[in-house]
């Protein structure tokens, strides 16, 4: 076993762990993916399947991320495995826990390239690059020729490049700096400037009113907001609906990643994290209910219609963010600058999560491996920089979403269930509940055991089994899907196969050293 | 589109709920029972 008594770092301000916990949780879904979840699932009435969602599965699991990454931090474990070891006492566990290496690692693979988009065009907002682009084509062909996808503004994907070796730069950075001066430090910025560039944009949307009064007297933010929350009651009766929500509060929530439970594991012993916890989970839906519903689809509807805005939102998030947006701002005054704050925010929410996003297998290496925090942090850099190329080069071929499917939906899944199971039956939640309330600054309702105890396996295992049967069997064969991106596809998982193996070897080294050493010493 | 008294109902229950939750953890974050060594 590790020793836990070797030095860990520490998170240095009660505020700046929440904040960093919040900028992990805060990320692109909050202000693209939720607005496009709740127009397509009912508008108002989608918030009663998500409140539920957030009680019975979001808070439980935030809560019992927390309890975990603590438990395991005290025994030096800043790592799903080293956590799972601890709690359950079977060689496999550790290797289970692999998943939340293995997650957090594709996801952060792919998710700095899209982060490095929303650098690249808050820069192209500034100096009016778009401008000219007003058309859904013309604009969609702006953004298809940055990523190298089609000929058009951009002869070449270098620019694309140099966004992204920037973006990784600036991970690595932060990282480098550690947990206090790197990561706490980036969230007190970057969190403030994130709500206040939101809060003039939800401004400016409310003083939009009705752009094209004579043509489109009913295009008007007005409209927009009736659009998002309008309840339709009938779509309750679907369950599809239900699933969606769950998968919302899952996705927005950041559970089921390892990113939590490492920096949970930050945390000193008798420190709260009920608290915590629901502060993470607080400030994660201030910024999705309020700015996520509040910004992109009513000024979508005010300039474009509703029917046309139905139409964006099913082409869904990134069609939302990068291409409707982008045409608003050339329809606006002082569109450049507006512009470059709706990037630079979605940029500073997508860097606080990459940032969480590396931090598992960071603490792996270095408690699990003993390597510095510097060869640590150079492994994640280089990893990623190496298998980012796929990403970059064979994104028109469904190279990104075939990663997204297994790490970001199946995989969140699959570690959650492992996650609830192992805390709650295999540790006991008698144990459990005990490492959740103790030092806690709020009293967590005692109803919160039996829901983490019977109620969050059960929905966890329907949304799993749901999963499987609806997407993940139709996707495992490659239904639907063209013949010339198969390749491709095939190649995205031979690239995940291969981080699996490496990461499941890597395990077994790190626990047969610890045990060669006991056997010195003892 | 016209924005029904129910629309406006969810919103508002749902931007109070979220902000409500908020200004309560800053304000345990900031008063808390326990004393703490670290500065926030």
């Amino acid at each position: 076993m590790t020793n836990p008594k070797k030095m860990r770092e520490l998170w240095a301000t009660r505020l700046g762990l929440i904040l960093a916990a919040a900028g992990n949780a805060v990320g692109l879904g909050n202000l693209l993916r939720f607005p496009v979840q709740a127009a397509q699932n009912g508008g108002g009435a989608f918030m009663i399947p998500y409140v539920v969602a957030f009680f019975f599965l979001g808070l439980p699991m935030m809560w019992l991320e927390w309890g975990m990454g603590r438990y395991g931090g005290k025994l030096g474990h800043g790592s799903v495995p080293g956590m799972f070891d601890a709690m359950w006492k079977n060689p496999a566990a550790k290797y289970i826990g692999a998943a939340g290496l293995f997650i957090s690692s594709v996801i952060l693979i792919y998710y700095t390239y899209i982060e490095s988009w929303t650098l690249g065009f808050s820069f192209f907002s500034l100096t009016k690059a778009y401008f000219g682009e007003t058309t859904f084509s013309s604009m969609g062909n702006f953004l298809a020729s940055y990523q190298g996808i089609e000929k058009g503004y951009f002869s070449s994907i270098l620019p694309a490049y140099i966004f992204l070796l920037l973006t990784i730069g600036l991970n690595i950075w932060v990282l480098y700096r550690g947990i206090s001066k790197g990561i706490e430090t980036l969230a007190k910025i970057a969190m403030p400037l994130l709500i206040v560039f939101a809060m003039i944009l939800l401004i400016r949307v409310f003083t939009i009113g009705t752009p094209d009064s004579v043509n489109h007297p009913d295009w008007n933010v007005k409209s927009g907001f009736a659009f998002l929350w309008n309840p339709d009651f009938s779509r309750l009766s679907s369950a599809s609906v239900w699933l969606a929500a769950a998968g919302q509060i899952f996705f927005t929530l950041s559970l089921g990643l390892g990113c939590i439970q490492a920096y949970a594991s930050y945390v000193k012993e008798n420190d709260d994290i009920a608290l915590g916890g629901l502060s993470t989970a607080s400030i994660n839906e201030f910024v999705e209910i309020i700015f996520g519903g509040g910004i992109a689809i009513p000024i979508a509807v005010a300039f474009f219609g509703i029917t046309m805005t139905q139409q964006i939102a099913a082409g869904g998030a990134f069609n939302l963010g990068f291409v409707s947006m982008s045409i608003i701002f050339q329809k606006i005054h002082l569109g450049e600058f507006f512009g470059f704050l709706w990037f630079l925010l979605l940029f500073f929410a997508g860097i606080t999560s990459s940032v969480a996003l590396a931090q598992p297998l960071i603490s792996f290496l270095k408690d699990e491996l003993n390597l510095s925090h510097g060869k640590a942090t150079a492994v994640i850099g280089l990893g990623t920089i190496i298998c980012v190329q796929f990403v970059v080069f064979f994104l028109a071929h469904g190279f990104l979403d075939e990663m997204d499917y297994w790490a970001g939906t199946f995989g969140l899944a699959f570690l959650a269930l492992f996650e609830v199971i192992i805390f709650a039956w295999i540790f006991g939640m008698k144990k459990g509940w005990e490492e959740i309330t103790r030092g806690a600054e709020i009293r967590i309702p005692k109803i919160f055991y039996y829901i983490i105890k019977y109620v969050t396996p059960a929905y966890l295992l329907f949304i799993f089994i749901n999963w499987i049967v609806r997407d993940a069997v139709p996707i495992l064969l490659m239904k639907n899907m063209s013949e010339a991106d198969l390749p491709y596809r095939w190649g995205a998982r031979l690239l995940m196969a291969v981080l699996l193996v490496i990461l499941l070897l890597l395990v077994r080294f790190a626990w047969k050293r610890k045990s060669n050493s006991a056997e010195i010493r003892g | 589109m016209e924005f029904t008294l129910a629309g406006k109902i969810f919103i508002a229950t749902a931007w109070g709920l979220v902000t409500a939750l908020v200004v309560f953890c800053f304000w345990k974050v900031f008063h808390p029972v326990k004393k703490d060594n670290r500065s926030d």
